[in-house]
């Protein structure tokens, strides 16, 4: 999903304004799945990153649930929002 | 499911608890995720085992899962538990020792003593003899559940189990012995709930994996005939004597004739 080496859209700007078809590992189809259930911005997904406690498992199975995202979309989104909370939070 | 759609949030969240489930808070977003959850962990606990007894194999379990640590491992262990039984013994001994066990009813003494007679060459099942009697003490009175204890019914009184397939007791007995489901769940935590929740007759073999590891090959704890720094040096042990035999065979400049002319 992300170039460790390239410097991740996702990592460097700004959460305000992204939306969450940016999240890349998802794609725009599941970005529309998500937006539709309310996640329409990055940063909602995170929020709810964060209230599951950061947990692998329960965010995976929640993804899952939510816009059907299949194991390696939702190890690296996983993987990108973890990274984002290392860096930033 | 939709029961626990009356629980309030704070409800929710003590029964995640009281099942041991990570969770996070309760709130509009993660309300779903948890109530299903629930409803999987119980349906796993009702499958596996009757309710009465499930509650008292947890504290055990948990006590016992100390030892066990990751789930990758547990569920890897099985397979490697398997697999040493196909090459130690070889699928005939297999077939010769449950034909007997199954032939045989409960409390005759001398099939016990002459089971385990024959058992004695089975390396990895001569550990089992012990507890073999208490699973099947066990394995009389969980007649009425499904599911996985359909093969544990293979021990049963009821001789016209005899035909089914003999090799799979043993596989239940060694998966079993290390008390671990071998159904896939969704997640590591309701994977490990419902090892948890295996029904209290395979309590007693549990101890055979502790066991079992101490005389394991040396340095990793894995299960391994040879350690993995003896297989690398093997491995370049021959590979230095395939270059000695390629290279001493390579014609060299000068005579090669033996006798000077």
């Amino acid at each position: 999903m992300l170039n460790p080496q390239k410097k991740s859209p996702f990592v460097a700007e700004s959460r305000g304004q992204v939306p969450v078809g940016h999240l890349s590992s998802l794609g725009e189809v599941l970005g529309k799945k998500l937006e539709e259930r309310g996640f329409d911005k990055a940063y909602v997904v995170l929020g709810q990153f964060l209230v599951l406690k950061k947990d692998e498992d329960l965010f995976r199975e929640w993804l899952k649930d939510t816009c059907g995202a299949n194991a390696k979309q939702s190890r690296d989104c996983f993987g990108c929002l973890r990274e984002w909370c290392d860096a930033f939070l | 499911m939709d029961d626990y759609a009356v629980l309030s949030d704070s409800e929710l969240a003590a029964v995640l608890r009281q099942y041991n489930i990570p969770h996070g808070p309760v709130v509009g977003s993660t309300r779903k995720l948890y109530e299903k959850k629930i409803f999987e962990y119980e349906t796993q606990r009702r499958r596996l085992s009757p309710p009465s007894s499930s509650a008292s194999s947890f504290s055990y379990r948990f006590s016992d899962l100390d030892s066990a640590s990751v789930d990758s491992d547990m569920y890897d262990l099985p397979k490697k538990e398997d697999a040493l039984l196909y090459q130690s013994k070889g699928y005939n001994d297999d077939y010769y020792e449950e034909s007997y066990l199954t032939t045989r009813t409960y409390g005759e003494p001398e099939s016990m003593g002459t089971s385990k007679g024959f058992r004695q060459p089975s390396a990895s099942l001569s550990d089992a003899d012990p507890f073999h009697r208490q699973v099947r003490d066990d394995n009389l009175f969980s007649l009425e559940e499904e599911g996985k204890d359909r093969e544990r019914l293979l021990y049963g009184r009821d001789s016209a189990y005899q035909n089914i397939a003999h090799y799979r007791p043993i596989s239940n007995i060694s998966r079993s012995s290390l008390g671990l489901s071998y159904y896939p769940t969704s997640s590591s935590t309701s994977s490990v709930s419902s090892s948890s929740s295996l029904a209290p007759s395979w309590l007693t073999r549990r101890a055979i994996r502790p066991e079992k590891q101490a005389p394991g090959a040396a340095g990793l704890g894995q299960d391994r005939q040879v350690p993995l720094w003896g297989q690398v040096l093997l491995f370049l042990v021959f590979a230095a004597f395939l270059l000695f035999v390629y290279y001493s065979m390579q014609a060299e400049d000068g005579n090669p004739f033996w006798a000077e002319p």
